[in-house]
């Protein structure tokens, strides 16, 4: 197969999760689309590095979590005051599932950097086993840390559904 | 408070829009490579720099121009000599930038990254004064014969607005662009620093 035939069926397969990753890192629809166009370009320029040591999902993963980590310097542009967003955040009755997915997508991005990607790979079910592989993290200390992050998810969800 | 399971499947709900068709050049066209960005620059900077010293000799040596006082081919060597260090130096900058491993694990990724920023910090504030120095030593040289004979409020004049450029480019300027660099520089090594951390707190 022909590297852009591959990186095209690649794009395909993985731009979605990519998508919710940056999503979940950043919070802002826009910023998310960024990072998931900066990560597939990383990607293209290092395809002919790829070795097959690791799965292409472990790989295009590794590439999208250090995409997000580095992207700093526009971090602070996302930070709004918590008063304006909270109102902005208030329950509707009418809400419907993607604002409570937007929501989420919120309550992720307040975690740590590195917290909210691990946490994103764990709701896209990926194996303990390959975000151990994605982030460098022994499977024991991320279990450990996965278990802290869930129930920290849970209260700030929850601490904004309440409003 | 909301179960993780429950948001687990609120999370498997959404479905972002499929991906129909993918287009290669419009991706690379349209995004935001960060490290593409530093990098373009720096290599840009670096063949310009690497070409300078070729219009100088040319300019000196093989136009009209007529220039044969010793100190003159002594400025002419300093400036090509000091021009093309820089040039290499840009060049080996470009070069660290290439190297930082998109694809390494996330803890050795930041720490080539604040390597780099490290190095940089260290590099804007011994390498400009250098530079700078021998620089206008050559281009001191230079003028020597270029206002030889010439009348004296012509050479003042000049020497004037060349003095005074060049301090207030280095004093004021570029004091100023110094410290801003500087401070960016620090603000993105504390947040590498801080992720770095988050990451070694977990292993």
């Amino acid at each position: 197969m022909k590297q852009e035939e591959q990186f095209t069926a690649l794009y395909k397969q993985y731009a979605p999760g990519i998508r919710k990753l940056c999503l979940g890192y950043t919070g802002d629809a826009m910023l998310a689309e960024d990072l998931l166009q900066e990560s597939f370009v990383k990607m293209w320029k290092n395809m002919d590095k790829f070795r097959g040591d690791a799965a292409w999902s472990t790989w295009i993963y590794r590439i999208a979590a250090n995409t997000c980590l580095t992207h700093l310097r526009k971090k602070n542009e996302q930070f709004v005051d918590a008063d304006e967003e909270r109102l902005a955040m208030i329950p509707d009755e009418a809400r419907n599932k993607e604002q409570e997915v937007q929501l989420l997508y919120k309550c992720i991005s307040k975690l740590a950097e590195t917290d909210r990607l691990i946490i994103t790979l764990v709701l896209e079910d990926k194996p303990y086993e390959e975000i151990a592989d994605i982030t460098g993290i022994t499977e024991n200390n991320l279990r450990v840390k996965i278990h802290r992050i869930k129930k920290q998810l849970s209260e700030i969800y929850s601490s904004y559904e309440r409003l | 408070m909301k179960d993780f399971d429950a948001l687990k499947d609120l999370w498997q709900q959404s479905k972002p829009a499929e991906q129909k068709s993918v287009d290669l050049q419009a991706i690379t066209r349209q995004a935001k490579d960060t490290k593409a960005k530093l990098m373009r620059p720096l290599l840009i900077g670096s063949i310009t720099l690497f070409l300078t010293p070729f219009f100088v000799i040319w300019v000196v040596y093989f136009s009209n121009v007529q220039l044969n006082w010793i100190s003159t081919h002594i400025s002419v060597a300093i400036i090509a000599l000091v021009v093309w260090l820089q040039s290499f130096l840009t060049f080996f900058t470009w070069n660290k930038l290439r190297l930082i491993d998109d694809t390494a694990a996330p803890a050795q990724h930041l720490q080539q990254w604040e390597t780099y920023y490290a190095f940089r910090k260290k590099q804007i504030q011994w390498n400009k004064p250098i530079y700078f120095l021998f620089l206008n030593l050559g281009m001191g040289l230079y003028f020597l014969e270029v206002v030889h004979g010439r009348p004296i409020v012509y050479v003042l004049t000049l020497v004037a607005f060349y003095a005074g450029w060049m301090l207030y480019a280095y004093f004021i300027l570029g004091k100023r662009i110094l410290e801003k660099e500087e401070k960016r520089l620090k603000a993105i090594m504390d947040e590498l620093k801080g992720i770095e951390e988050q990451l070694k707190a977990a292993e």
